[in-house]
C-alpha cells in the first residue's frame, strides 16, 4: 500500500528489513511499553485520529503498566518510524514538510485542521513478525523441554489470577528449574516462565497475572492440537 | 475610574460602594498578579493545565500588542493540547525557570539578583532590598519555603497582596493609606520587576519550546507595562479624592 506524504522522519530509503530491525529493537528495548506499542500499531493499521488514539490508549489493559503517557507512546513510534503523522487541512490535503515550511507559525495552526496516525510498512511488518501467537509458537519450538510448564502455568494464570509468589509456588522443587546452561547444571527462577510468557504477549498483570486474549486463544489451541 | 462616594464629616470618604471602578481594579489587579505567581512559582499542574485551558483571556488581548501576542500564543497551544501537554510545559518550565539549560552559560532562573547583580548570582543586593521590604510590610513566609525573597513568583504575589490590600483600604475609606501603599507598589514593580523582566524574557525565549510559555512572558511584558499606565491613574484618582476630601472638610 502506498504511503501518503505524511511526516515520515525515518529514512525512506532505509530497506524495510533494516527499519523493521531498528523499530523491532527499539520496541523490545521497553519491556514495560512494548505491549501497548504493538497494541497502538494494531490500532493504526487503519488510519486514526490523534485524539482517539490517545483515548483508546487509556483504556487498554496493555496500558496499566505503560511508563509514558499516550501521546509520548506515538510519538516513540512516530519517531522511530512504526507509525506515519498525517497532517491535513479541512479539505483533507496533506500537509507536507515542504509545504509547512512555507507557512508562518500562526498559518500552520490556522490551516491544521486535523492530526492522524497510520502505521508504516515497517510497523505492519513487526507486527506480523511480533504476532503474539508467532511469539508463543517460537517459544515453544526452541525450548520443547519447558512447553508442558509454560502450558501448566498458563492454565495456572487462567483459573487463579494468581501473584508472582503463587505461580513460585507452584513450581518449587521441581526439576524444570534446573538448566544446563553454558556446561553445567544451574538453577533458574521461576520467574523465567513468567517473563518469557510475557513476552510473548501471553500474561500481562493486572492486580494479578492473568491471560490476554491472545493468551487464551493460545492455550486453547495448544488444548485442541493435544486433544486430536 | 468612575467612582461612587458619600463624604463624612471626620475628613475621611466613607466606604466607597462595591461598584467603585477603583475598588474594582485594584481586585483585578490582584487576582492577576495572583495568577502570574502561579505561572512562574513552579510547573501546572494537570488540573492547572485545564484552567488555564478554560480562562477567557480575550479581554487581556485587547489591553495592548504585548498581552494580545502573549493571548494568541496560550490559545492557540492550549488548543491542541493532548495527554503529554502537562509533562511538556513541565519540561520546559524546569529547563528554563528551573537553571536546568543555559544559553552560552546564562540561566533564565526568574530571580531579580541573577538578572541585577554583576555576576549573575542569587542573593545579591536586590534580594537584601526585596528582604527588608518584606521585613517592613511585615510579609511573612510559609514555613520550609526557600525560593530567595526576590524570586519572580513572590514579587507577584506581593504585588497581589498590595493590589488586595489597597482595595481593602478605599473601601474602608482610608485613602491616605491607600494612596501609599500604591504609591510603594508603583515603586517596588519598577525598581524590582520591570527593571529586569525584559531580559529574562529575552534570555528565557532562547531555551523555552512551548508557545504556552512564550506566551506567558509576552502577557506579562503587557502587563507591566499597562500596569505602570493603571497604578499613575490610581494615584491620581485618590489624590483627587484626598484633595475633595480636604476641601469638604474645610
Amino acid at each position: 500500500m502506498a504511503e501518503e506524504s505524511g511526516r515520515m522522519p525515518f529514512d525512506e530509503e532505509m530497506a524495510l528489513e533494516d527499519a523493521v530491525a531498528s523499530l523491532a529493537y527499539t520496541v523490545h528495548r521497553q519491556p514495560l511499553n512494548r505491549e501497548v506499542l504493538y497494541a497502538i500499531l494494531r490500532l493504526c493499521v487503519q488510519e486514526r485520529e490523534v485524539g482517539f488514539v490517545e483515548r483508546a490508549v487509556l483504556a487498554m489493559p496493555e496500558y496499566a503498566q505503560a511508563t509514558q503517557n499516550p501521546f509520548r507512546l506515538v510519538c516513540f513510534l512516530v519517531d522511530h518510524g512504526g507509525l506515519c503523522l498525517m497532517q491535513r487541512d479541512a479539505e483533507g490535503g496533506v500537509i507536507d514538510e515542504e509545504r509547512r515550511a512555507q507557512l508562518g507559525e500562526d498559518e500552520f495552526d490556522d490551516l491544521l485542521a486535523t492530526e492522524s496516525l497510520v502505521s508504516t510498512e515497517a510497523g505492519r511488518r513487526l507486527l506480523e513478525l511480533a504476532a503474539p501467537q508467532r511469539r508463543m509458537g517460537l517459544l515453544l519450538e526452541s525450548e520443547p523441554e519447558r512447553a508442558a510448564t509454560y502450558v501448566e502455568v498458563l492454565e495456572f494464570i487462567r483459573d487463579r489470577h494468581p501473584a508472582y509468589g503463587d505461580i513460585k509456588a507452584l513450581l518449587a522443587g521441581r526439576d524444570i528449574l534446573h538448566a544446563y546452561l553454558d556446561g553445567r547444571w544451574a538453577d533458574i527462577q521461576p520467574s523465567v516462565f513468567v517473563d518469557k510468557l510475557e513476552g510473548a504477549g501471553m500474561i500481562l498483570w493486572r492486580d494479578g497475572w492473568e491471560l490476554t486474549e491472545e493468551g487464551a486463544l493460545a492455550l486453547q489451541r495448544i488444548k485442541e492440537s493435544a486433544a486430536a | 475610574m468612575e467612582s461612587m462616594v458619600t463624604v463624612s464629616v471626620g475628613g475621611e470618604l466613607a466606604p466607597a460602594a462595591e461598584t467603585d471602578g477603583l475598588v474594582a481594579a485594584l481586585h483585578a489587579r490582584g487576582d492577576f498578579y495572583d495568577l502570574l505567581s502561579s505561572l512562574y512559582f513552579r510547573p501546572l499542574s494537570a488540573e492547572q493545565v485545564e484552567a488555564f485551558a478554560e480562562l477567557d483571556l480575550a479581554p487581556y488581548a485587547q489591553i495592548n500588542d504585548t498581552m494580545a501576542e502573549g493571548a494568541n500564543h496560550i490559545g492557540r497551544y492550549l488548543a491542541r493540547r493532548n495527554t503529554a501537554t502537562r509533562q511538556e510545559l513541565a519540561v520546559d518550565y524546569t529547563a528554563a525557570f528551573g537553571g536546568l539549560s543555559s544559553h552560552e552559560g546564562l540561566y533564565a532562573v526568574p530571580v531579580e539578583s541573577v538578572f541585577t547583580s554583576p555576576e549573575g548570582l542569587m542573593y545579591q543586593q536586590s534580594f537584601h532590598q526585596v528582604h527588608e521590604t518584606f521585613q517592613r510590610e511585615e510579609i511573612g513566609r510559609a514555613e520550609g519555603f526557600d525560593y530567595p525573597d526576590d524570586h519572580l513568583s513572590l514579587l507577584f504575589e506581593y504585588l497581589s497582596q498590595q493590589s488586595q490590600r489597597a482595595a481593602a483600604l478605599v473601601q474602608e475609606g482610608a485613602l491616605q493609606e491607600a494612596l501609599r501603599v500604591v504609591s510603594h507598589s508603583a515603586v517596588f514593580s519598577r525598581e524590582h520587576v520591570a527593571n529586569w523582566f525584559p531580559r529574562l524574557r529575552e534570555r528565557a525565549g532562547l531555551l523555552l519550546t512551548t508557545r504556552f510559555y512564550r506566551g506567558v512572558l509576552a502577557l506579562t511584558q503587557g502587563y507591566l507595562e499597562f500596569d505602570a499606565r493603571l497604578l499613575a491613574e490610581a494615584q491620581e484618582e485618590l489624590a483627587e479624592r484626598i484633595g475633595l476630601c480636604e476641601r469638604e472638610v474645610a
